[in-house]
């Protein structure tokens, strides 16, 4: 390379540093505003839908009794039930009462057989 | 979230919203990265139609990878301009196999556009230029003394070395001088002062 060629190609190493800075500031390499939009249509329609946490099974057990109010009711009334099956108060009737009658009496005999407490003891006899 | 906001976010951050459901941390991210992209695109091919071709592919990939990006890894342009570059190159290796003919001509920095402005002139000179240059010399000039970004980045980009993109921007940097040294004296570089 002669001293001349190294100067002019010295002269457009400067000229092509000016011509690269007028390139990253050059309008016309930028997109167009159609196709800005095209890119934005592109994103939206490949976007994930907002995800939103599952609810734990206890969260799903508390709203299907109304939350934390209808969860405090149902504890409550299953703490005084539990109580009064444990510690009834005077005059409530047991629940096998309410169910027989408390005045009502059963005979697993037949009228006018006596229980003297040998029955079981005679069939004995009879198939020996 | 207002949308100053956004600016103030990172790229990943704004991905990360994005695949949350957020429409505006899109449409920030697009507006940050897709002219940058586009600008890449459109010098290394020369020509807009198919830089939008390859911008929209890239930004395309972006949304998709989107749900399975991880914070703090990579950086987003990195990766995109990759993207970018790896599609701008299979474009330019099919357009090799077409043919000569069937290739539009690159723009041509002598009579055909004297009647322009000097800095559309320019601008055009230059992309007459870079097509002339081997295609990665090509994105490595972009990359560094147009898009500005730095010799590690690049590295990164291209995934060669270092050094590799020092060797490819000084060469590419000579050949483009040398292939508009002609055109001096209708780029308006004729005396010393720019």
């Amino acid at each position: 390379m002669t001293a001349s060629d190294k100067d002019t190609v010295d002269l457009d190493m400067n000229a092509l540093d000016a011509l690269f800075e007028q390139a990253t500031n050059d309008v016309g390499a930028q997109p167009s505003e159609t196709f800005m939009a095209r890119v934005v249509t592109d994103a939206l329609a490949q976007q994930p839908m907002p995800q939103f946490a599952q609810p734990s099974l206890w969260e799903q057990i508390t709203s299907m009794v109304g939350g934390w109010q209808g969860m405090g009711g149902l504890v409550a009334a299953t703490c005084a039930g539990f109580w009064v099956g444990i510690n009834p108060p005077e005059g409530l009737p047991t629940q096998f009462e309410t169910f027989l009658g408390s005045e009502t009496s059963i005979s697993l005999l037949e009228d006018g057989i006596e229980d003297t407490g040998m029955f079981g003891f005679g069939w004995d006899m009879e198939e020996g | 979230m207002p949308l100053d906001a956004y600016t103030d976010l990172a790229d990943d951050a704004l991905l990360a919203q994005y695949s949350q459901g957020d429409a505006a941390a899109a449409r920030a991210l697009i507006a940050r990265l897709t002219p940058r992209v586009f600008g890449h695109a459109v010098r290394v091919l020369g020509d807009r139609a198919e830089a939008e071709d390859v911008t929209q592919d890239a930004m395309m990939r972006l949304w998709k990878v989107a749900p399975h990006w991880r914070m703090g890894e990579a950086k987003v342009s990195t990766w995109l301009y990759r993207v970018t570059a790896n599609l701008c190159t299979d474009r330019l290796r099919r357009k090799r196999g077409v043919g000569l003919d069937e290739v539009d001509e690159p723009l041509d920095p002598s009579p055909s556009v004297t009647d322009q402005l000097q800095t559309r002139e320019r601008m055009d000179a230059l992309q007459a230029g870079l097509q002339t240059l081997p295609e990665r010399q090509r994105q490595a000039v972009i990359l560094r003394h147009i898009e500005g970004l730095a010799n590690p980045e690049i590295a990164e980009i291209l995934e060669i070395s270092t050094e590799a993109v020092e060797s490819l921007t000084a060469r590419g940097k000579r050949a483009l001088a040398q292939a508009l040294a002609p055109a001096r004296e209708k780029l308006g570089y004729e005396d010393d002062s720019i």
